[in-house]
């Protein structure tokens, strides 16, 4: 099956520091790829760099056949990759609706006016936030704000979703809410990669995880096999000691 | 006209300036560099300073330097009273709003000054204003060797109390990073009342010195102002010790320009270069050629 | 869409009422007058507005297109044209300067980009003051004297006022000023959410100094003189600062309001206090700041609806979208 994106020896050197080093990844297109690895390892410079908003130091993305590497965020997004923050950053004036509306109107592919709207609502509909519409988007909980951001994402109409953290800071009943919302959209056909640190909920949605280490791949496979390979543990929890 | 003799000339003119203009702008570096604010009313400050010194001399004959002097504290105060009362109440705000609320304060002073003293063009002439030093073969105006003069005196004492005392270094913490600063136990309260207050004393400061070289009114510290912007930009926005190379690279420039331009079009050059060099090479001039290389 | 309301039958009512004063009252000087720039400074705060309020990019440099806007219909004016075709090129000739400047420093962030406005504002001015030959430098240029009357030019800049107040209507509520007002609120989200935020902040800007640079060229036939001093100055830039900032940021009506507020206080303290109209300005803008950034529109909502004051833009100085009360 052809990779919905695919990394090639992407390094993100910052003067000194290499962020990222010579990381190469296929992300099967309809799956969920977790991508882990301890605080620090590189994961959210590694989004940047497929979004958009940063430029690799040497390596290239690609998007199916298509080079994406260098451009600018908006052209990603249009293109169908979409990116959500981990520190959410709703547009606090604007309603939740309108909030929906701004990626419905100017994501992937032209719209006319007035489908925006009926594409805003859908995909509120969808992520549960249709009776929050008129609210100004400064009023949510952190949670809703966690749906508001994917709704956002959503309304691009991405073939490649990148959610980064979007469990962080849920209690165990929005956690189990925010996970199913996962599983449909994989269900709608949205190949999703997913960077997070809740364990059970990684390992129980992806279908493939990548770990990530000081800006290095370590491991890549399934979520069974990864957890157990000793690097990972490691990585993770220090080295043994011995003795 | 681009005989050694008269290229030498300018060069020193340009040094000095330079003295001059590293001066003018420590007290914006300061603010900026703290705070991240723009104090837009730091021309007002400037041009309170050469008003008070007007002041001074007028009232007591007191030679400006020592109205300079003299200023370091009162501005101080005065600066620390605008950020306990206006700045801090907008911090959390946009920059953007301090930005616009220190221009009002602009506003506010320059129309005060002309309440006070009138619109007109003011000047202190001192015994020395109009004398010249020979130097080397070069005849060297007396004033700007001694704001030349005073601004390093200053300025040294100035880096060594950045560098060994207390508050020196919880400033430049500060500067470089206020989160660790407040982890550390800084007060970045304090810190930030106390910078506003430095920085506007050196305003006054170098505005008393300007009295030396220049005539001044109301409208006086506008381009000084934007010629402080540019010189820290071209140093390097978080850089105090840039302050001094952005300050040589503006005189010199401007100096040098005038063998090929107009006089009266000099000021465009500071203007040009600001917007450059916030486009180019925000990171300051050290940076832009260190990444080239 | 953004709930932005206009209410377009008694907008309209009153561009009527207006537009009937000529007639009504055709000696009447000093109304004309008043009219004419009351309508012109509505004008240019409205067009400020949509790069300053929508977008958030407060410049202090719009002075240049208004003088280059000026100086293109006195040149033109000279050259033998008829006024009234000089006004759209006078405000093609700001367009086409707003994206040389534009470009490169909106890429610049807020405060920065504030700044280089003035460094660009003040460098025309010198040089226009310097460009002697073409621009007349320090003593200005003295336009032909066969002018209409006080009347026409009164219609005149009501219609700009009327163009630019509509324009900055349909901007608010189509999916370009929705673009706008994500980018300030956030411009990595925006643009990560597909909104291509320099093509739209250029456009903005465009847009506007185009109307700037319109009235520039209405105000050179109504002074039949252009002085860099006067049309390139920095009082003229901060103006508009001041209009939007007074009577709301961010809306449509509120540089309206506080076009006429400002003219209102400009003129009665140019009679009175002549020397006190900075120290008003600035005063009101730390009043402003500090207590109520959305300008008097903002506290007239705050009022009606009796919600408690946002800290001075906390999250934006100056609230995109107007509540309905």
């Amino acid at each position: 099956m052809k990779p919905a994106l695919t990394l090639g020896h992407v390094t993100k050197r910052f003067g000194g520091l290499q962020a990222v080093q010579d990381v190469s990844i296929e992300v099967a297109e309809g799956h969920i790829t977790g991508l882990i690895g301890p605080n620090g390892a590189g994961k959210t410079t590694l989004f940047r760099i497929i979004s958009g908003a940063m430029r690799p130091t040497t390596g290239r993305v690609r998007f199916g056949d298509r080079d994406i590497t260098g451009l600018s965020p908006h052209a990603v997004c249009r293109l169908g990759v979409c990116l959500t923050h981990q520190i959410v950053r709703p547009f606090l004036d604007l309603t939740v609706l309108e909030n929906v509306m701004v990626p419905a109107a100017f994501g992937s592919g032209g719209r006319i006016a007035n489908t925006v709207r009926a594409e805003a609502l859908d995909v509120l509909e969808f992520t549960g936030l249709s009776a929050r519409r008129e609210l100004p988007a400064s009023v949510l909980t952190l949670a809703e704000r966690k749906r508001l951001e994917i709704a956002r994402a959503l309304a691009t109409r991405p073939a490649v979703l990148l959610l980064d953290e979007v469990l962080a800071g849920l209690n165990p009943s929005e956690s189990e809410r925010a996970v199913h919302l996962v599983r449909q959209i994989r269900s709608r056909g949205v190949t999703i990669v997913m960077i997070e640190h809740v364990m059970r909920a990684v390992m129980a949605l992806s279908d493939r995880v990548v770990v990530l280490n000081y800006g290095r791949l370590i491991a890549d496979g399934p979520p069974t096999d990864v957890a157990n390979l000793p690097q990972v543990i490691e990585a993770y929890l220090g080295q043994r000691l011995e003795g | 006209m681009f005989s050694s003799q008269n290229l030498i000339s300018i060069g020193i003119a340009a040094l000095l300036t330079a003295g001059l203009y590293a001066i003018m702008s420590y007290g914006l570096a300061i603010i900026y560099g703290v705070m991240k604010v723009i104090n837009l009313s730091h021309a007002g400050f400037l041009m309170l300073g050469a008003f008070m010194t007007l002041v001074y001399f007028q009232w007591w004959h007191l030679d400006p330097v020592a109205g300079a002097f003299i200023n370091l504290p009162v501005f101080f105060v005065a600066g620390w009273v605008v950020y306990r009362v206006l700045v801090r109440r907008v911090a959390t705000a946009l920059p953007i709003a301090s930005l616009l609320l220190l221009f009002g304060l602009w506003l506010v002073i320059q129309n005060l000054a002309v309440a006070i003293w009138g619109g007109e063009d003011q000047s202190i002439i001192t015994p020395y204003t109009y004398k010249a030093l020979a130097l080397f073969g070069f005849r060297i105006p007396v004033t700007r060797l001694i704001v030349f003069g005073v601004a390093l005196a200053v300025l040294s004492v100035l880096h060594f109390a950045l560098g060994h005392t207390f508050i020196g270094k919880a400033l430049r913490a500060t500067v470089q990073d206020p989160t660790a600063g407040l982890l550390v136990g800084i007060d970045t309260e304090q810190i930030s009342a106390m910078a506003f207050g430095l920085g506007t004393a050196f305003a006054g400061f170098a505005g008393s010195l300007l009295t030396l070289l220049f005539s001044f009114n109301p409208d006086f510290g506008g381009s000084f102002q934007l010629k402080s912007f540019t010189i820290i930009v071209l140093g390097g926005l978080e850089n105090l010790a840039g302050v001094t190379v952005g300050a040589a690279v503006l005189a010199f420039a401007e100096s040098y320009a005038v063998l090929f331009m107009r006089a009266s079009l000099q000021n465009v050059i500071a203007y040009a270069l600001l917007v450059v060099a916030l486009v180019v090479m925000p990171g300051g001039i050290g940076q832009f050629l260190q990444r080239r290389s | 869409m953004p709930r932005a309301r206009i209410a377009v039958v008694p907008a309209l009512a009153l561009g009527v009422m207006l537009a009937l004063v000529p007639f009504l009252a055709p000696r009447n000087i000093t109304l004309l007058n008043l009219g004419f720039l009351t309508f012109l400074f509505v004008a240019q705060g409205v067009a400020w507005n949509i790069l300053g309020g929508y977008a958030g990019y407060v410049s202090f440099g719009y002075a240049a297109f208004f003088g280059l806007g000026a100086y293109t219909t006195a040149l033109l004016w000279l050259g033998g044209w008829p006024p009234v075709l000089t006004y759209p090129v006078a405000g093609l000739v700001a367009a086409v300067f707003s994206l040389v400047v534009g470009v490169p420093t909106l890429r610049l962030v807020g405060p920065y980009f504030s700044i280089a406005t003035i460094g660009v504002g003040e460098a025309m001015r010198i040089l226009m003051l310097n460009l002697d030959r073409i621009t007349g430098g320090a003593s200005g240029l003295n336009l032909p004297t066969s002018v209409p009357s006080k009347g026409w030019f009164y219609l005149v800049a009501l219609v700009f006022a009327a163009v630019a107040i509509s324009v900055s209507a349909v901007i608010r509520r189509s999916l370009f000023g929705l673009g706008l007002l994500a980018l300030r609120m956030d411009l990595e989200a925006a643009e990560g959410l597909g909104v291509p935020t320099a093509l739209f902040k250029n456009l903005a800007h465009t847009m506007s100094a185009f109307i700037v640079g319109a009235c520039g060229g209405l105000y050179a036939t109504y002074l039949q003189f252009v002085h860099p001093d006067t049309v390139f100055s920095f009082t003229q830039s901060i103006s508009l600062v001041l209009i939007a900032l007074i009577g709301g940021i961010g809306t449509v009506w509120g540089p309206v309001l506080g076009a006429v507020v400002f003219y209102a206080v400009q003129d009665y303290l140019q009679t009175r206090y002549p020397t006190f109209h900075l120290l008003v300005y600035g005063a009101l803008l730390i009043v402003i700041l500090l207590f109520e950034p959305n300008g008097l529109l903002g506290l007239a909502t705050r009022l009606r609806s009796r919600t408690p004051v946002t800290p001075a833009g906390t999250r934006s100085a100056g609230a995109g979208a107007e509540r309905p009360a």
